[in-house]
């Protein structure tokens, strides 16, 4: 449906402004193609994780009662994950409905902000002063948004 | 027992194999939605230029900050371009508070995806996530400048 919608308001486009949306079209095409080997890298995770932890596993480690480990475990992945965050959806999607709990998916959700291949950039931009702060700064917002969770949703 | 042991080794590969077979039709199922979303992206990096996103800081020191955390929220794309986008906006005389509120709330919100993640993880948890994000970006942005500034 979303899809429809989208797709009408680019045909209207094309109609009304048809180089504008042409140009929208190609680089929304160009971005899908970039993001392929990232779908494959995600597929690929999700298949070896299904078939290497199964559901007990996964509540061990990131259900409930696992404590701290599923922080950890939550704010590690987070940061080490890479690609768009959009991607991602379809793998935590799984693991909820293996047990994951609600609050370390927002955890795992907001750590991918930290991007450590993007340091650099940061670094050169705003200096490292700020980007050690601004890091620092949204692992405790993560913490944070975990334990919105765990209070509107006690596990 | 060496058949046995390679029909443990064929059994397992054909588990793997099932596995992914299976993670790429689940990913599939949502493919619609990605689709959708990358689309809007498109939209936004052609009608959306950086002259627009720097006219829409007034240099107010409540506004700009608020403007930072709802621009970063609305758009979608590649974080370094926030980094570079950011770089600019100090320069042309934005506050570090908007911003940092921009950057934060580039990578941490998302309107744009906001219907794929509804429809995979539930919608109040996409509500949630989002509204408690904005608001940290503009915790975040506060906390950061305090700091700097203390450190300095």
């Amino acid at each position: 449906m979303f899809l429809c919608v989208v797709a009408a308001v680019y045909v209207l486009g094309m109609i009304i402004a048809p180089a504008k949306f042409i140009s929208a079209l190609y680089q929304s095409t160009m971005l899908f193609i970039r993001l392929i080997p990232v779908f494959l890298m995600v597929v690929g995770i999700m298949g070896f994780v299904s078939y290497i932890i199964r559901p007990p596993q996964v509540k061990k480690y990131v259900g409930k009662g696992s404590g701290i480990t599923g922080w950890l475990v939550a704010i590690a992945t987070g940061i080490l994950s890479h690609g768009p965050i959009y991607v991602w959806y379809s793998f935590l999607k799984e693991l909820k409905q293996q047990g994951m709990k609600e609050s370390l998916s927002a955890v795992f959700l907001y750590n991918r902000a930290i991007k450590l291949p993007l340091l650099p950039v940061m670094i050169y931009y705003f200096g490292i002063e700020f980007t050690i702060i601004l890091s620092c700064s949204m692992l405790g917002a993560s913490l944070l948004q975990g334990l919105l969770f765990e209070l509107i949703n006690p596990e | 027992m060496e058949l046995k042991h390679t029909d443990q080794q064929k059994n397992s590969s054909a588990t793997l194999i099932g596995s992914l077979v299976q993670a790429f039709f689940n990913f599939s199922a949502s493919m619609p939605m990605l689709a959708a979303v990358l689309l809007l992206i498109g939209l936004f990096q052609t009608f959306i230029s950086p002259d627009m996103i720097t006219s829409a800081f007034r240099g107010h020191m409540l506004f700009d900050p608020l403007a930072g955390a709802g621009i970063g929220s609305v758009i979608a794309g590649n974080p370094i371009m926030s980094y570079i986008l950011g770089g600019e906006l100090l320069e042309s005389g934005v506050s570090l508070i908007a911003v940092s509120a921009f950057l934060v709330a580039w990578v941490t919100v998302g309107i744009v995806q906001f219907p794929l993640e509804s429809s995979l993880l539930g919608r109040r948890f996409a509500i949630v996530r989002n509204v408690s994000s904005f608001l940290l970006a503009l915790v975040v942005a506060v906390f950061t400048v305090v700091i700097m500034g203390l450190i300095q």
